[in-house]
């Protein structure tokens, strides 16, 4: 529709930003597919990704995200008194740097250069590459803006989900200086009954840290998690309204930690004053 | 040659056979692989929590 033209900037904006979103909730698929043990999932998982030019997700998602999470080590784990629009460039470019580390690691120890076939984000981003090619040869260059644009609301979509499954939560340390193993009491939780069946049950979130491989038609419901006031649907438009969302959420975080901030994973610009 | 299994998703590394795609080739020592190696399946359990099998 956009390559045939007669749309207005409005109208193709408008084109742009809905396919954005279904690719974002493409992601979700992905993610599903990702944590599978068998290949064919993992490839889907990849192809998912694809279109939203997000293909180290799979590989960080699994390996740093899950390791990490509700630690300030952690790119995709949001801070107490962080803003959605903070948290987006730290996230964006933190989860890819993770992402090609661990792959250089990984291939480092095959003898082989991270610029290798085997690499997993090169595989992607040669999809990605592959299916942006194609549409451009057959459509033309009028659809490079569309391909940006839709790309970023995708993957946007996909770390304004991040942003609001960890906020301010944090695994304590042990004595051995290891953090202590994730729990419900690190994800933010919603049993919402319409948003839970569109994704999977993804707001099942702390049995899907605890069992990552875990199936998403068996993840139960903790009623003693921290429980966000509503889904991730109305969550989201929240987040975009960072006075709203503190609003909303930092007297959770707060309640949740019984007062003790200093027990919160607090952004930097307000721990000075959190745990004084 | 021993076996280990991650306590949580069962994936068990073999030092007879390694694990190719993590970059341990056939007969890579348990003592060769990295502490800091997180399970590559499920991500949540590290070397130190995987349990030896019996033979």
């Amino acid at each position: 529709m956009i390559a045939r033209g007669g749309l207005g900037w409005l109208e193709a904006l408008g084109l742009t930003i809905t396919v954005g979103v279904m690719n974002g909730i493409g992601i979700n698929t992905a993610h599903e597919l990702g944590h599978k043990k068998e290949e064919t999932e993992r490839l889907l998982a990849k192809t998912a990704l694809a279109p939203v030019a997000y293909g180290h997700f799979y590989v960080e998602h699994n390996r740093g995200h899950h390791v990490r999470v509700a630690t300030p080590e952690d790119p995709a784990s949001s801070r107490f008194g962080e803003s959605f629009y903070r948290f987006w460039p730290r996230t964006v470019a933190g989860s890819f740097r993770s992402a090609w580390n661990m792959e250089r690691t990984r291939l480092g120890r095959m003898g082989l250069s991270p610029w290798s076939w085997q690499n997993d984000i090169v595989q992607a981003f040669v999809l990605t590459a592959a299916l942006y090619g194609g549409l451009l040869l057959a459509f033309g260059p009028r659809l490079i803006p569309f391909l940006v644009i839709q790309a970023i609301v995708g993957f946007s979509e996909l770390e304004v989900v991040n942003y609001l499954e960890h906020y301010g939560l944090l695994r304590q340390r042990l004595a051995d200086r290891r953090y202590e193993r994730t729990t419900p009491a690190h994800s933010w939780n919603s049993n919402q009954l319409v948003t839970n069946i569109f994704l999977y049950q993804l707001q099942r979130h702390s049995d899907h840290h605890a069992h990552p491989t875990r199936r998403y038609q068996a993840l139960r419901h903790f009623e003693e998690s921290p429980q966000l006031p509503s889904g991730y649907a109305s969550m989201i438009v929240l987040a975009l309204v960072p006075q709203l969302w503190r609003r909303v959420m930092d007297w959770r975080v707060t309640a949740h930690y019984a007062g003790d901030l200093a027990q919160a994973n607090v952004h930097q610009s307000l721990r000075a004053r959190a745990v004084s | 040659m021993a076996r280990y299994r991650c306590p949580e998703c069962g994936l068990v590394y073999d030092e007879t056979t390694g694990h190719r795609r993590e970059g341990f080739p056939p007969g890579t020592p348990w003592a060769d692989v990295p502490d800091g190696w997180v399970c590559p399946d499920c991500g949540v359990r590290d070397k130190v929590d995987f349990e030896r099998l019996a033979d």
